[in-house]
């Protein structure tokens, strides 16, 4: 359906760049039957040889999974320089950028729970598929109208080699500098044990918290900071009235020295509840012992999640007056003539879809 | 920086931790003294490095990184991480030999990374178990390139003319102190002893001084003790190819890729022999840990400078806890009277009260957080939240 020429695709808006600079996403249109997609082009030409390896095999991997919370993309294909994949358009962009553009404290937490009940199904076919995805968090979600999608898959890997499940795995992923935050002591740690699938369900946790606090956990620790932390099992909370913080500790929290800012953030946490339920759940993710985490499977069925009965994000988005735009209004017009990329509009450069 | 993992002539091997992306990595830290004492030692090293750097193989130790110090006089070798070598993990199993399925595929590892360094024009010159590593995934890496030596690109063979290796390891034209030898096949050769030791626990050669084993390993043809044949014929077999005096009968890597117990799969009897542990240690734990903690929270410590159990802390946290909901408790008797004394006024004073409650409640949650956080880590803050009745 989709078609191999580039010429067929009219880019009209850089949404964000990804991969080290190499990537760019841009909202674009087919023009044969009008249809809005997302295009990522990464110039291979700035790739070295285990970036370009990472980019194929992220495709490759994609290839395998037909989930609908797993992205997907239509088509990829290469032209000169340029290697372009072809995805559906998830409007809202990744969970981060809607908390950056919506929700500045954080979703609320009937959001978490529907956008958590579809990362965990998609995480559970993953897991059943014998792979583990590795970096999991806020910025390799993405949420279009009616789901959210897991998104992200460079280092993502299969823990079954030569038809037999591989016990653990043991080493950090290729480029793992900016997940850090978000991966399990077991997979910091590097020893003899490794880590399994259990690893993503921690990162789930972390996820859960930076959805919640609408702020990265570990933000502005230095990493080996954060190591030692997660070695005593120290995690972050999910912040609301029974654990808001004092304001000598919201600096550390929200990674600001805004006086303002971090006051009207204390007021926010402060005035809000979040259920039983909620803290148990991210409690039982953020487990030090991976074998005391739940599965994907199991923590489908937690009581968390039976708030999501009789409703979905269409709803929760329309209660909360978000809708998507008319794309064939938006459109960047710096785009065709200046090459300079510091000139693009202010606006397009606080999206993040690194997926 | 974490312990030293091994130490050799040139120095040090110590752990270290990458601070930005948190990889466990092996530094070879180099002092120019030392280097010195050690005739050509400069030079070797600036080849070996020289080599390293364009080598890329799953079987061959990666280099990442050279730092240099020129105040200390120092040189750093950043080496990806590993997690023991084959000769400690040989010396910690029973009768010092390991089973055959476990030999089998860690030779095979050694096979290909060998036929890479050939590819590459490199004679290792130095194959043992003390220079093959194993990583976390026990793939094996070889290491040490300190004797390698690259072949010129227009050499016409590989004929070598100098052998710096291990003497058990060296094969008869070095041992008989021929002039010039094929490098490819010195390094077949060493590799047969390898699988011999690890195979059995024994050498195929000994002597009690270097003249006396390089006298047996001159001899003449080595033959197949009949215990090996017993243990496996086409193991024997494979063996003895590898271990040909003459050099041109020796196996070739392609030979003995083609033999049938490199092919086959040997049966798995029983768990492999594990990495030994290091300081009773048997996860092999960063050794850079304990230097992280202390870094990290040994100053809080010296500043609290009384040091408290976590079993006074909990006790503390307890006693704390409960005063706060006894007055709790109290405040809201209170209430319960004000709210029954007559009406309009009762709802308004409520809410002002709660608000002061709950402002005195975050104070006092707080202190203790931040005490809690700074002395372990252990004592989560949501336990604090039941005591409390909203």
């Amino acid at each position: 359906m989709f078609g191999c020429n580039p010429a067929d695709y009219d880019l009209k808006v850089e949404l964000s760049r990804c991969f080290n600079g190499i990537g760019t996403v841009y909202l674009a249109q087919f023009l044969p039957n009008g249809q809005h997609v997302a295009v990522k082009k990464y110039r291979m030409d700035k790739a070295n040889k285990e970036e370009s390896i990472l980019a194929r095999e992220e495709l490759l991997i994609m290839r395998q999974f037909n989930h609908p919370n797993i992205h997907t993309f239509h088509t990829s294909f290469v032209y000169g320089n340029e290697l372009f994949q072809v995805a559906p358009l998830m409007c809202f962009g990744s969970c981060k950028d809607t908390i950056a553009n919506c929700f500045r404290a954080g979703f609320p937490e009937i959001f978490v729970a529907l956008i958590m009940r579809d990362v965990l199904s998609g995480l559970e076919y993953l897991h059943r598929r014998g792979y583990i995805h590795r970096s999991i968090r806020a910025s390799h979600i993405l949420l279009n109208q009616t789901k959210a999608v897991l998104a992200g898959f460079r280092e993502c890997t299969s823990i079954v080699a030569h038809g037999e499940r591989i016990g653990a795995l043991h080493q950090l992923a290729p480029c793992s500098a900016r997940s850090l935050n978000w991966l399990a002591p077991e997979v910091l740690e590097q020893n003899i044990i490794g880590y399994t699938e259990k690893s993503d369900i921690y990162s789930i946790g972390i996820t859960c918290c930076e959805m919640a606090n609408g702020v990265e956990p570990f933000a502005d620790a230095q990493p080996t900071f954060m190591f030692t932390e997660k070695l005593r099992g120290n995690v972050p909370t999910l912040l609301d009235r029974s654990t808001c913080p004092a304001s000598e500790e919201m600096i550390e929290i929200v990674a600001s020295t805004d006086s303002d800012s971090i006051r009207q953030a204390q007021q926010i946490y402060c005035q809000r509840v979040f259920s039983d339920e909620f803290h148990q759940m991210t409690e039982i993710c953020m487990e030090k012992r991976p074998s005391s985490r739940w599965s994907a499977l199991q923590l489908l069925s937690h009581s968390f999640f039976k708030q999501c009965r009789h409703t979905s994000i269409l709803d929760q988005l329309q209660r909360f007056g978000l809708e998507t735009k008319d794309y064939t209004q938006i459109r960047d017009e710096s785009l065709g003539l200046c090459t300079d990329l510091n000139e693009m509009s202010v606006q397009s450069t606080d999206w993040e879809w690194d997926f | 920086m974490g312990d030293v993992l091994g130490e050799g002539s040139y120095g040090k091997v110590k752990e270290v931790l990458d601070s930005e992306n948190l990889c466990r990595r092996a530094v070879k830290i180099l002092t120019k003294r030392k280097l010195r004492r050690i005739p050509n030692g400069e030079q070797n090293v600036q080849r070996e490095i020289q080599l390293l750097r364009n080598l890329q193989h799953k079987n061959v130790v990666a280099l990442l990184d050279v730092l240099y110090n020129d105040e200390k006089q120092k040189m750093y070798m950043i080496m990806e991480y590993c997690v023991g070598g084959l000769q400690e993990l040989v010396d910690s199993a029973p009768e010092k030999k390991l089973p055959l399925f476990q030999a089998h595929r860690y030779f095979c590892q050694l096979i290909s990374g060998l036929e890479y360094l050939h590819g590459c024009r490199i004679i290792h010159k130095d194959i043992k178990p003390g220079n093959l590593l194993l990583s976390l995934e026990q793939t094996l890496k070889i290491s040490d390139f300190g004797v390698a030596e690259q072949l010129d690109l227009f050499a016409k063979d590989d004929t070598c003319t100098t052998g710096q290796g291990s003497p058990a390891f060296q094969p008869p034209e070095i041992a008989n102190g021929h002039e010039s030898f094929s490098g490819t096949k010195v390094d077949i050769w060493s590799c047969g002893v390898t699988l011999y030791n690890i195979c059995s626990g024994q050498y195929p050669f000994e002597g009690d001084n270097i003249y006396r084993l390089f006298e047996n390993i001159g001899r003449g043809q080595w033959e197949a003790p009949d215990w090996l044949y017993k243990l496996d014929a086409q193991l024997a077999g494979l063996i003895l190819g590898m271990l040909q005096a003459d050099q041109a009968k020796r196996y070739s890597i392609q030979q003995i890729r083609s033999d049938p117990w490199f092919i086959s799969a040997p049966e798995e009897k029983g768990p492999p022999v594990p990495i030994p542990p290091l300081k009773r240690d048997v996860y092999r734990r960063s050794t850079v840990l304990p230097y992280l903690d202390a870094y990290h929270y040994e100053t809080e410590r010296d500043l609290e400078e009384v040091y408290f159990t976590e079993h006074d802390l909990n006790r503390e946290l307890a006693r704390q806890a409960a005063a706060a909901a006894a007055e709790i408790k109290a405040q809201q008797q209170q209430q319960q009277q004000q709210l029954a004394a007559p009406n309009s006024a009762g709802p308004s004073t409520s809410a002002g009260a709660s608000t002061s409650n709950s402002i005195s409640k975050e104070k006092k949650s707080s202190s203790l957080k931040r005490r809690a956080k700074k002395l372990t880590s252990c004592i989560s803050v949501r336990k604090l939240s039941n005591c409390r009745p909203s």
